[in-house]
């Protein structure tokens, strides 16, 4: 996704993450309204996620901590200017406040430099093999940002901030860019206070050395100084360093030599390194922020995914149950005297018809066809029967039409009984709704063959 | 946007129509299930969505009872004129009746003619009776496609070939096989695919829809395993240290247990969200649970027996079966440690970490952990269940039993718990946020050699059974 990052969309994805972290170590909000909220508002799962976040911090005030959190950092960062502002001139401040106003050229490149450098190469140091954790400066100023804002939410909010940012590893960017602003700036403010000392004061530049010839000395000043040749900064001539070397030379001429050269330095050395390394932190920086998301591989935001984005959602009823269900009337049997008929409903192919019977006991077969079911009524209306045995598989669900068809044909018998073939696989369930059906109607109704019995007697 | 595809499922009484359009939907609480006959008696229904764009409309009907005497009174209606089926159907929706004797069948045939497909549920158990033709008679009246749906094919009992028949002579050739209770992996896939046939002009949606649901099972499943392997690394990963005498290590071994059966009751939660089932949904319990919960203790020493022989010492011993005490150094020697720590380039966490354990040893304190035998347990229980959750409908009304495994997974755990024992820091049973890049990683290792092994792990032992 090439989405624009711009500071509020940043804002909410960490309000989201700080969220996640949250229900991870403490459990769910209740967030039926957010989640209605995320739907109504719509869009894909990462925007719904977002909406949804947004409306739970909003209600914990999450969102009044995170913009204490934002005006505390940045307060953090002009903290640390104004402490640069500082350490650049107390760079300065020891060498050039001398008493006889000579100054050893290399005490002080030292310290003009020597700090910087030393940090420099402890941060690349730490680029290149310190792995994931936070440089001290990071610690400071998420320490700084907790004091600043003295809030127990932006506790919370800190490890999503940086969680966020390790998405893409921009961690180390942000803190690079911090570091090498700050040295940047130390290193701008120590320039200035070295120009403002040297328009305003008069110094004279010696070297002095026990063990090195003043052969290496020239050779140094002059390596140093090619560089910042380039720049149009000079380098002192070697006489000139030669004669540096017993007492300081009182000329303008060699002192402004000296001067630019030591400018000259300070600014290729000190300045230039860091400049070009914060404009790169701050391009590998922006390349990442633009480009941050939420990841939504993680378990707790798929866990919303059937919430936020359902798959499915109910339509509701369409067309209601009837309200007033029909109720069956019990059969009312008419007065025969004569006659016995044993009758199948609806049972498999295979089952052995007709059960053991008397001779004159009418067989009237299975009953399944539309054909059949007219047959036996206009039979059975035709020529009533005394007793009617009907006989029924339960493991056929019961239904209106099957009971419609037992109550006519018990319409037209003095006492008809029904017999339910139960077997092992007999789902009991079903069962009973055969017995609740047979019940509305009256009937009586057996799980056994003793009927047949019933049927044989008296006739 | 196109207009979603309708379809209506219909059937006749208590053959499992909203069981097939809970599955369809992914959605154990649509409806009304029961095995009563006629539990559902209004028409409701349901939409799918891809991404946000709603591409099918479920609607569920009430069961067909009385198709015989509906097909009797359609005689009756037309009178000997020769009326082709929509033209009887309007006759019928248009009567007396439609309203009275037969106002459930009418609301099915109001349904179907608003839909673009009829899927038809069979219960596939019950032989081919007049009725049930009768009833496709009417339906395909209708003049609508009919896609006959085969339900309870897993059942002896199922007479496919017998409905196949009789299913040609009405003229319908298309059949799916899909078992509500436990659909084929590809169950869904196959429907969609045969609306595909029936219905040209639907065919690139549903086909959208195969692609999309298809995706979504994989994250699904994916998800389950990285959920499984964030609780093994976290079972891996705790371990605690306690002062030696008899008293407090017995009381820590009970605290461990209790701690390490909640993390796993948790692990099931998840899944179960993974695969949008509530606990509480009335088929939650048909899982090899009972209210949502394993009903073998995970520490009963009988279980830890049964699946490995040789456990580790101490493992089945005593009332705290499955806890280690000493485990780093019984279970890994502190050459090995360190040197996977070398190798991992953890080197400085382990060194750490086994100074603590080394002063440990020094000032007379234990060392508490879980056995390998059981994170073996945990493995197979929840990957079983993970297979049990893919297989399963949403409408299932039995219950899986999970077999007894008599073998172990892994001779040697694999590689990210080993490396998990050492990293305390690792376990979110003893630290309230853990927030380790190193861990996620392993996570994500574990979980990929899971989903290798776990499911042909379960594919043998099946066998094995068999």
């Amino acid at each position: 996704m090439t989405k624009q990052t711009d500071q509020e969309y940043f804002n909410a994805l960490w309000l989201t993450e700080t969220i996640r972290l949250q229900e991870e170590s403490n459990g769910d909000f209740a967030d039926s309204d957010a989640i209605r909220q995320a739907r109504k508002e719509g869009g894909d799962f990462q925007t719904r996620i977002m909406t949804r976040a947004k409306y739970l911090a909003d209600k914990t005030n999450l969102v009044i901590a995170q913009s204490s959190a934002i005006t505390a950092m940045q307060w953090s960062v002009k903290i640390l200017c104004v402490f640069s502002f500082f350490i650049g001139m107390g760079l300065i401040l020891p060498t050039f406040s001398v008493e006889n106003h000579t100054i050893n050229i290399f005490t002080a490149l030292g310290c003009l430099l020597g700090l910087n450098l030393f940090m420099l190469v402890l941060w690349i140091i730490g680029m290149l093999f310190g792995g994931q954790s936070m440089s001290q400066l990071g610690r400071f100023v998420v320490w700084l940002t907790n004091k600043l804002t003295g809030k127990k939410q932006v506790a919370q909010l800190m490890p999503a901030f940086f969680g966020l940012l390790h998405q893409r590893h921009l961690e180390r960017w942000l803190l690079g860019r911090l570091t090498n602003g700050l040295w940047l700036l130390i290193s701008v403010f120590a320039l200035i206070s070295l120009l403002s000392l040297l328009a305003t004061q008069r110094y004279g530049f010696i070297w002095q050395t026990t063990i090195l010839s003043d052969t290496h000395f020239v050779a140094i000043v002059q390596a140093l100084g090619s560089l910042p040749k380039l720049l149009g900064f000079p380098i002192p001539p070697e006489s000139l360093i030669r004669r540096s070397g017993d007492l300081p030379v009182m000329t303008d001429a060699a002192r402004q030599v000296w001067a630019a050269w030591l400018v000259g330095v300070l600014v290729v050395y000190g300045i230039l390194p860091r400049l070009i390394l914060f404009l790169g932190c701050t391009v590998c920086w922006h390349y990442g922020y633009k480009r941050l998301s939420l990841d939504l591989n993680k378990s707790t935001y798929h866990l919303l995914k059937p919430r936020l984005l359902p798959t499915s959602e109910p339509l509701g009823v369409k067309a209601p149950a009837p309200t007033v269900w029909s109720k069956r009337l019990p059969v009312v049997h008419n007065g025969v005297q004569w006659g016995a008929m044993v009758v199948g409903v609806e049972l498999e192919q295979s089952y052995p018809w007709p059960p053991s019977i008397s001779e004159s006991t009418i067989d009237a077969g299975i009953i399944e066809t539309r054909e059949q079911r007219k047959e036996i009524l206009e039979q059975l209306v035709n020529n009533p029967v005394a007793k009617l045995l009907i006989v029924c598989d339960p493991k056929r669900s019961v239904d209106r039409g099957t009971l419609t068809l037992i109550s006519e044909m018990a319409y037209c018998a003095a006492d008809a009984r029904v017999w339910l073939l139960v077997d092992e696989k007999t789902d009991l369930k079903r069962l009973a709704d055969w017995h609740e059906g047979l019940e509305q109607l009256r009937l009586t109704y057996t799980d056994t063959d003793e009927l047949l019995g019933w049927l044989g007697e008296g006739i | 946007m196109n207009k979603p595809l309708v379809l209506a499922v219909v059937g006749h009484t208590n053959v499992g129509k909203t069981s097939l359009l809970r599955t369809l939907i992914r959605d154990g609480s649509f409806g009304e299930v029961s095995p009563h006959a006629s539990t559902t008696r209004h028409v409701e229904g349901a939409k799918l969505f891809i991404d946000n764009e709603s591409v099918l409309e479920l609607y569920d009907t009430p069961g067909l009872e009385d198709a015989i005497g509906l097909l009797d009174y359609c005689d009756q209606l037309s009178a000997g004129e020769r009326l082709d089926g929509p033209e009887r159907i309007s006759r019928f929706l248009n009567s007396n009746e439609a309203a009275l004797r037969f106002e459930q069948e009418a609301k099915v045939l109001t349904q179907l003619l608003a839909s673009d497909v009829g899927l038809y549920v069979i219960d596939s158990r019950e032989p081919v009776l007049a009725k049930y033709k009768d009833e496709l008679e009417i339906l395909i009246d209708c003049g609508k496609p009919i896609l006959p749906i085969l339900n309870f094919v897993s059942t002896d009992e199922c007479r496919r070939e017998e409905w196949r028949t009789a299913l040609a002579r009405l003229g319908i050739h298309a059949l799916v096989q899909f078992d509500t209770v436990a659909p084929p992996e590809d169950g869904e896939k196959r429907l969609y695919e045969n609306l595909a046939l029936l219905l040209e002009s639907a065919r690139p949606t549903l086909l959208k829809l195969i692609e999309y649901q298809e995706r979504q099972a994989k994250e699904r499943y994916e998800q389950g395993f990285n959920a499984i392997a964030e609780l093994l690394i976290d079972i891996a990963s705790y371990n605690i240290i306690v002062a030696s005498d008899e008293k407090s290590i017995s009381q820590a071994k009970t605290t461990l247990q209790v701690k390490v059966r909640e993390r796993e009751q948790k692990c099931i939660e998840t899944l179960l969200a993974i695969y949008q089932f509530k606990q509480d949904d009335a088929f939650a319990g048909d899982l090899p649970l009972i209210n949502g919960r394993f009903d073998d203790d995970l520490f009963n020493p009988e279980a830890i027996r049964q699946f490995s022989v040789n456990a580790g010492k101490g493992a089945i011993a005593g009332a705290a079966a499955g806890v280690g005490v000493d485990l780093m150094f019984a279970g890994l020697t502190l050459g090995a440690a360190a040197l996977l720590g070398a190798v991992t380039g953890g080197v400085w966490q382990t060194l750490t970490t086994y100074q603590k354990q080394f002063m440990g040893k020094i000032t007379g304190k234990q060392f508490l952990g879980v056995d390998d035998v059981v994170l073996q347990i945990l493995a197979i229980r929840q990957g079983e269940l993970l297979n049990a959750l893919i297989r399963r409908g949403h409408a299932a009304s039995q219950a899986i039993q999970l077999r007894k495994v008599h073998q172990e997974v892994w001779k040697d755990l694999p590689k990210p718990l080993q490396k998990a024992r050492a990293h305390t820091e690792w376990c979110s049973l003893l630290n309230r946020k853990v927030v380790s890049d190193e861990r996620m990683e392993q996570v994500k290792v574990l979980s990929a050699i899971l989903q290798q092994e776990i499911p042909l792990f379960l594919g043998q032992s099946t066998k094995l059974a068999q």
